[in-house]
């Protein structure tokens, strides 16, 4: 394929910008012996990071359970634990519900608002940037129990919005309840937003002041720079923090468990939380593990799609 | 340590206001609903009778909603060999009856229900609150009322009255409750079992086992602990609540119990919203229950 997303493989003219041409052969002793000083670090990196996954990754293929005869002895499965979740109604309802949460509050929430944030941060003055700056972080330090409950608060049936909603004569809805997603969805977008303002106030700084310039005087308007310079320029960054909302949010557990507990229903159990009642409710640590697994993989999925979209790599 | 039973907990003034003979001793369901229908019409801003019920509350809706009524019944989740029952008419019965309390509003609403937070709720804003009036609930209910409990309430002796959970149609023994409680155990490839034993001795002897039943609320399990008067007089609900062990019942003690509880929770969940009657989520529960513990474990009635 020609949209190979490594240097390496690209013809010398496309290389990356800052690399030199090619580079002189080593002598192979030399090389291992420079890889020796890595060798901590990688195995640091095996124990504590690599090491677990492939421990979950096996442990989907046994009958692992925290009690009963399986927790005795655990027998090799293969593939029945993930036969046995396609053919759950309920699974494949979490993952819809995943993929909507994750669609809805770090892909589009989180990243839109962030970059919002950012571009008109950049304009606003120093008092502005440092009031908003600050109301945004607030809730992004928050321990994730106190932000969840504060959420909790925020959106229950007598909670602070619908006193405010009340005020100007809104009856509004128990959010808990009868709108569990939006709940959840609206709380993570606040929880997130500050992450992804502070890599895109980063990113918009880095955006030469010459080439919006010289835009300017071609006559492109505000919305052509921002399409045609500013978010090309930003690019790289806008995968990176793609990529990185995506992973945070969907390993997003504290939140959802303490304002709906997944429901009602199953009607918030995003994949997190049914692997959690899975694993330590039934004690079926195989199958949880089988639910991580397909985590990773959702995980996973949007990344290349997000490497493939925005060519990070390429200049 | 110490066990635990379940009964009614009852607002005296709330039953009293509402035509309702204190000391109040149901006698069979209807008896407990009926009550429940005259704080309703006497009291519209109070609930009237709060059974946990649904996912939210989790095991507090097995244990102390749905099986404080089917082991009112005739029936068990168990059979006495050990199988899993299905069918049962005691199951759809105990449906019935927490569809009539949520759907004939005489409980919570749905939504206050499925609330993650309900039980903090209910110890410590409804009761203390007098915004519920009965409350089937277990003993160490008081616990959160005692000084250092989580919502200290000095006047809760006098304004809670606790009454017996009476079986379906007042059948005997004429009570009914659920019991669980706490243990100390050894492992048996610990490595050093003296030390161990020589720590449970220790923290069960009577002076420990004695101050953990008093702040946590608990049954003793140490007959002169629970004779003891510095135990019978620190609270005055626990002779009544002690005296329940009597006609008390446990949950199935097997790995597949958890499975089968949530499948009780959802039962109760689509009957107290509507979603199915209370024949149909019998039905669906049947289902669930051999997909959980396997149809060879699953007797049918």
């Amino acid at each position: 394929m020609a949209t190979a997303t490594t240097t390496t493989a690209l013809p010398q003219g496309a290389r990356g910008r800052g690399r030199g041409g090619p580079r002189p052969r080593r002598h192979p002793l030399r090389t291992v012996g420079r890889t020796v000083p890595l060798l901590p670090a990688i195995v640091l990196m095996a124990v504590f990071l690599i090491g677990p996954v492939f421990a979950s990754f096996y442990g989907s293929f046994t009958d692992s359970a925290l009690t009963g005869s399986a927790a005795q002895a655990t027998r090799f499965i293969g593939f029945d634990n993930y036969v046995q979740l396609f053919r759950n109604a309920d699974f494949l309802k979490s993952v819809l519900l995943t993929v909507i949460f994750l669609l809805g509050s770090a892909v589009i929430g989180q990243n839109v608002l962030g970059l919002a944030l950012g571009l008109l941060m950049e304009h606003g003055s120093r008092v502005m940037r440092a009031v908003v700056g600050t109301f945004v972080i607030t809730s992004w330090v928050l321990p994730e129990i106190v932000a969840a409950f504060a959420a909790y608060a925020f959106f229950h049936a007598d909670g602070t919005l619908n006193e405010i909603l009340g005020a100007i004569g809104i009856h509004g809805p128990n959010w808990l309840y009868n709108l569990p997603m939006v709940a959840v969805i609206l709380a993570n977008v606040w929880r997130g937003t500050a992450f992804s303002m502070l890599v895109y106030s980063a990113a918009l700084a880095d955006v030469p002041e010459d080439v919006r310039e010289s835009a300017e005087m071609d006559g492109a308007g505000g919305a052509k720079r921002l399409v045609f310079i500013t978010l090309p320029l930003i690019r790289r960054s806008i995968s990176t923090n793609l990529m990185l909302t995506t992973l945070q949010t969907l390993s997003v557990f504290t939140l959802i468990f303490v304002m709906t507990g997944g429901g009602p229903g199953t009607d918030s159990s995003t994949l997190p939380i049914l692997a959690y009642q899975q694993a330590f409710k039934f004690s079926q640590l195989g199958l949880g593990t089988a639910i991580a697994t397909i985590l990773l993989i959702v995980g996973a999925v949007f990344s290349v799609v997000y490497l493939r979209a925005l060519k990070p790599e390429v200049d | 340590m110490g066990t635990d039973t379940r009964g009614l907990w009852y607002n005296k003034q709330l039953l009293q206001k509402a035509g309702v003979t204190v000391p109040w001793a149901p006698k069979t369901w209807d008896d407990v609903l009926d009550a429940a229908r005259k704080v309703k019409a006497a009291e519209p801003g109070v609930v009237p009778i709060n059974v946990y019920s649904g996912k939210a509350s989790g095991e507090a809706s097995t244990m102390q909603g749905f099986e404080m009524l089917l082991y009112g019944t005739q029936d068990k989740l168990t059979d006495d060999s050990g199988k899993w029952v299905a069918g049962s008419t005691g199951f759809t019965d105990a449906l019935q009856f927490v569809q009539t309390v949520y759907q004939d509003k005489l409980g919570p609403t749905p939504q206050q229900a499925l609330d993650t937070n309900i039980g903090n709720i209910v110890a410590g804003q409804w009761l203390p609150q007098s915004k519920l009036a009965i409350d089937l609930d277990g003993s160490w209910q008081s616990g959160t009322w005692i000084q250092g409990g989580s919502a200290p309430w000095s006047g809760w002796s006098e304004t809670m009255g606790v009454a017996p959970m009476p079986t379906q149609n007042g059948q005997a023994p004429g009570k009914v409750s659920m019991s669980g409680g706490w243990t100390l155990a050894m492992g048996s490839k610990s490595k050093d079992k003296t030390a161990a034993w020589n720590f449970i001795k220790l923290a069960l002897n009577k002076d420990n086992s004695l101050k953990y039943d008093i702040a946590a609320s608990q049954i003793p399990v140490r007959t002169d602990v629970g004779s003891d008067p510095e135990y019978t007089g620190s609270n005055p609900t626990n002779q009544f609540f002690s005296d329940l062990v009597s006609v008390t019942n446990f949950r199935p003690a097997t790995s597949e119990y958890p499975k089968v509880s949530n499948a009780v929770q959802v039962a109760m969940e689509s009957v107290m919203t509507g979603q199915q009657s209370p024949a149909q989520a019998a039905k669906a529960y049947d289902d669930a229950l051999k997909q959980a513990v396997g149809a060879d474990k699953v007797t049918t009635e």
